[in-house]
């Protein structure tokens, strides 16, 4: 590999497939995604590239700059320039229908290795050259083998942990959550230390106390935001915002930077709320992004509905984690982390037990729609069907059918990927999302 | 009052003038060449009916093409049009299933109004489009094929996950010597399984109605037959169904609209050639 490319030399695709932007708190993101990429390069500090881990407030610790390939591959797709790099993967034998986030990080690689420097397309200056990967278990199994290939294909170390979720129906037991606790515990201990002969440097526990401490702070601001919204009529944070909005939270956990955007973001939904300000001039129909990652080469696709009539209020596929206090007993600032974070994953565990559900549900996503679509008063559901994506596409069957039986609302599934235009056709998307629109009017006018 | 329900399909353009009955229908091609030329079915349509362009109280468009067509006073989709052509045609229905030149739809159907529906997505395999790549192939005209097929002693399996893969089997199988009925019968299964797996998501319900051009394929609508475990019904004139709807929808916004004192949402239409590539 050369030298990195400086970040100004970075060309802008003209095309916008972006939606726009109801909250002066989306518009902000842009610019966050922005730094992380260009602060790798100019900052000086020692680059990760990481998998979404749960884990951001120990890289924040150590000073290092976590770049996140998932993110990466989003932000391509929206430029819509990650394709060339999924052919490059696919020319290496990567399947199409293996993870597009994964194909377009690998693509990115290996045509950094062919060309010598960072091709010259990747957007805000691509990703810096990293010093470790870290790679994780968390929501799906394509995670190992990606950041291992990565880690060959650009000749750094890598470190994989295990970050379990249990399972619903025996999480509640001392004995199960004692076992959880401490194989979590035991790796992130080992991340630390990974990342302690990586650095050649100790972790400094009392700031890492503090940023964890800080971190909790912000995931009760960000669960708080969204659930205040979701619920508000009119609208005032549309589904495409908050597929926005969830990336300090999943990208920079702990920084002073998250937490102001959340106490900013959680005070302007509130002032909206309060003085009943929504976002489209006339809501006729209100809808919930019941499942599927959501199309980031074009999200333009949440405006066509609005000029219907029609907002998604909620997305459950990035839902907040909603964190109980830790206790004040807990010390350590790692055993905060994973106490928390158990706490989080079996309060949803919890509500889908209530309901008599089947657990789909782990760390993150995969929210049942069921539990959102009556105090949100949704009158229909959209779900994703994605072809590389089955950790947030197994399910929605089962889940649709649960909504048709216990709710009787009317579902649509859209079908394409996350990242790979290839697979979304837009005429048959608007046929689709029209045809629905209609389906929901002539419901109302039926009076059901 | 007078009504018109214009209806682009991906391969052919159906328009339907009714007022109590329909008066006039005509079918044209969509193709490349005359998709821009839609005005020139519906002008079609006013000659057989005897009107003029400006008597027509309302116009609705649907069909892929419905976007583009000027002459239309609203745009409504195919799924809501269809559904409500069938059911004036059948009350009785509960599933109707579509099976057009570039798509195949199931809709599930309660009370003449659309509760559900499914379509299938970027692919040529169980549609009209399959058909008419084998047909080119086999140098069959698209008209004989669900006769001949009905000859078929011993159905031979065919591929229904591509069109490209098909024609190659059906091409390798002719030339094993397969007899052609054999051959027709396999494909026509081939369609009739991608759709029945596709529109059960729906959990089909009788009665069940097969519109679209494929539904002209008597093999298809014997394989569909297959499938359900009881006999389908089929229209008098299978493409019309979605034209038909769209005219009725039209009659419906009109009177509606009389009856409450509202005014009339027009368009500002003209008749004039489509513009698809703008």
């Amino acid at each position: 590999m050369s030298e990195q490319k400086n970040p100004e030399a970075t060309q802008e695709v003209p095309k916008r497939t972006s939606a726009k932007k109801w909250t002066e708190s989306a518009r902000k993101v842009r610019g966050l995604v922005r730094d992380m990429y260009v602060r790798a390069f100019t900052e000086g500090k020692p680059v990760a590239w990481v998998m979404f881990t749960l884990a951001n407030e120990l890289f924040v610790a150590m000073d290092v700059v976590p770049v996140y390939p998932e993110n990466f591959a989003g932000l391509c797709a929206t430029k819509r320039v990650g394709n060339p790099f999924i052919d490059r993967a696919e020319a290496d034998g990567f399947s199409n229908v293996s993870c597009s986030y994964a194909r377009i990080g690998l693509g990115y690689a290996a045509l950094w290795k062919d060309m010598g420097e960072i091709p010259s397309f990747a957007p805000d200056g691509g990703m810096a050259k990293p010093i470790m990967m870290v790679g994780s278990s968390l929501v799906c199994d394509t995670r190992y083998k990606w950041f291992q290939t990565y880690s060959r294909y650009m000749d750094v170390p890598y470190y994989a942990f295990d970050m379990l979720g249990p399972p619903a129906a025996t999480a509640y037991r001392p004995d199960v959550r004692e076992q959880y606790i401490k194989y979590n515990l035991a790796q992130l201990q080992g991340l630390v230390s990974f990342m302690e002969e990586r650095l050649g440097k100790k972790m400094d526990w009392d700031k890492l106390d503090e940023i964890v401490r800080r971190g909790e702070k912000t995931y009760v601001l960000w669960y708080d935001a969204y659930m205040l919204a979701g619920g508000a009529v009119p609208c005032p944070f549309p589904a495409e915002d908050s597929f926005n909005c969830f990336f300090p939270a999943f990208f920079m956990m702990g920084e002073v930077e998250a937490l102001d955007f959340y106490q900013g973001l959680y005070d302007e939904i509130k002032y909206k709320v309060d003085n009943k300000i929504g976002s489209i001039p006339e809501e006729k129909y209100r809808l919930l992004w019941g499942g599927g990652l959501p199309p980031w080469h074009t999200m333009q696709i949440f405006n066509y509905v609005e000029e219907q009539g029609a907002v998604f209020v909620f997305q459950s596929t990035y839902l907040p984690l909603r964190f109980a206090d830790v206790p004040d007993r807990i010390t350590d600032p790692l055993e905060r982390m994973v106490h928390s974070r158990y706490e989080a994953a079996i309060s949803r565990a919890e509500l889908d037990r209530k309901l008599g559900l089947f657990d789909l549900c782990n760390f993150v996503g995969l929210g049942n729609p069921l539990l959102f679509v009556d105090e949100f008063k949704v009158d229909g559901v959209v779900m994703h069907w994605l072809r590389s994506c089955r950790g947030t596409t197994i399910g929605q069957v089962y889940q649709k059918n649960l909504l048709e039986e216990r709710s009787n609302l009317p579902t649509l599934f859209l079908e394409s990927d996350m990242c790979d235009v290839r697979d979304y056709f837009e005429a048959d998307w608007k046929v689709k999302l029209s045809a629905f629109l209609e389906t929901l009017e002539a419901r109302k006018r039926a009076g059901s | 009052m007078y009504f018109a329900g214009v209806d682009i399909g991906s391969t052919m353009t159906k328009v339907v003038i009714m007022d109590e009955a329909v008066l006039a229908c005509v079918i044209g091609p969509t193709g490349a060449e005359h998709r821009r030329l839609a005005n020139k079915v519906m002008e079609e349509a006013l000659r057989q009916a005897n009107l003029s362009f400006d008597e027509i109280s309302y116009v609705v468009a649907t069909g892929y093409g419905r976007i583009s067509v000027p002459f239309a006073d609203k745009q409504i989709t195919e799924i809501t049009c269809h559904a409500k052509g069938v059911s004036s045609l059948f009350p009785t229905v509960h599933t109707a299933i579509d099976i057009g030149g570039q798509d195949a739809k199931g809709i599930k159907i309660a009370d003449g109004r659309v509760v559900g529906f499914v379509m299938n997505d970027k692919c040529a395999a169980g549609t009209g489009r399959f058909l008419e790549v084998i047909a080119d192939d086999l140098g069959l005209r698209l008209e004989e094929m669900g006769e001949l097929s009905l000859n078929s002693k011993n159905r031979v399996e065919i591929s229904s996950t591509c069109t490209v893969f098909a024609a190659q089997e059906v091409v390798s199988r002719i030339a094993e010597g397969t007899p052609i009925e054999d051959v027709l019968a396999g494909l026509h299964e081939a369609i009739a399984s991608r759709v029945f797996r596709m529109v059960e998501r729906l959990k089909i319900e009788r009665d069940v109605v097969v519109t679209g051009g494929v539904a002209k394929n008597i093999g298809v609508v014997k394989a569909l037959e297959e499938h359900a475990g009881f006999p389908v019904l089929v229209p008098e004139e299978p493409l019309l169904t979605g034209a038909v709807g769209a005219a009725l929808l039209g009659k419906e916004l009109t009177l509606n609209a009389l009856e409450s004192g509202r005014p009339i949402e027009r368009g500002a239409r003209r008749l004039e050639e489509a513009t698809f590539f703008k």
